[in-house]
């Protein structure tokens, strides 16, 4: 089992990282799957001109790797990738990828959704947007919530 | 022994101040350094710090009730993360 958690600043190449998990694994798996997040440009009604990410070096990585830990309990896989961005980002810049391979397709898409849904609840980050009427921070939402505990059922 | 404080988001934006260092006697534990705290910083800053989702990591673990501290312990007060 392979994992590789960075947080940074700098932008990441979907490309390069793709490349680079696949001939790593050299054949051993049949499917790879990818879930790259994005900063959208409205908040409600208002335009929002940046996102800021604050996190917790050394803690935020724990949180990550505690939930790569349960996925690879619950899925049998080869590779697990988290590439999460910190500091200001501008609408439509990628904020975070999500890469996981296995034998079999079903387990790579499943593990995909699982990490991206327990980043969104349990990942150590603060979210600041900055919109024209001022910067807010931002509480995870109802919906990320349901989402995440949906997994703790199945 | 000196213990670092550290504030994140919104709580350091209260505070005014990222982190700082607290000197306490040994053997000190939460209980001790909340009362410092209640001290230095101002009212508002110190409420926000006690608010009921503000959680406590101590070391970067979560921690909750009562704790010892040692020296060199890192204390971060954090509000409710966003997540990724």
């Amino acid at each position: 089992m392979y994992r590789r958690i960075v947080v940074q600043e700098d932008d990441f190449d979907i490309g390069a990282e793709w490349g680079a998990l696949r001939s790593s694994l050299a054949g051993r798996v049949g499917a790879m799957a990818a879930f790259c997040g994005t900063v959208r440009d409205h908040f409600e009604t208002e335009s929002v001109s940046n996102l800021e990410l604050e996190h917790y070096p050394g803690m935020t990585e724990r949180s990550i790797e505690s939930i790569l830990e349960r996925a690879e309990e619950r899925w049998s896989l080869d590779a697990l990738v988290v590439i999460h961005r910190v500091g200001s980002l501008a609408p439509g810049d990628q904020i975070v990828l999500v890469l996981a391979t296995s034998r079999h397709r079903q387990a790579a898409l499943d593990a995909c959704a699982y990490v991206i849904d327990l980043l969104k609840t349990e990942a150590v980050f603060w979210k600041r947007e900055v919109l024209g009427s001022g910067a807010r921070w931002i509480e995870s939402s109802k919906a990320d919530h349901i989402r995440s505990a949906d997994w703790r059922k199945t | 022994m000196t213990i670092l404080v550290r504030f994140f988001a919104a709580l350091r934006e209260k505070v005014g101040m990222g982190s700082f260092d607290v000197a306490l006697a040994a053997g000190s534990d939460l209980t001790d350094l909340l009362a410092v705290l209640q001290v230095e910083l101002r009212t508002a800053a110190f409420d926000a710090l006690r608010a009921p989702n503000v959680r406590i990591a101590v070391n970067r673990e979560f921690i909750e009730g009562h704790h010892v501290l040692h020296d060199g312990d890192e204390v971060a007060f954090m509000p409710p993360i966003t997540g990724g």
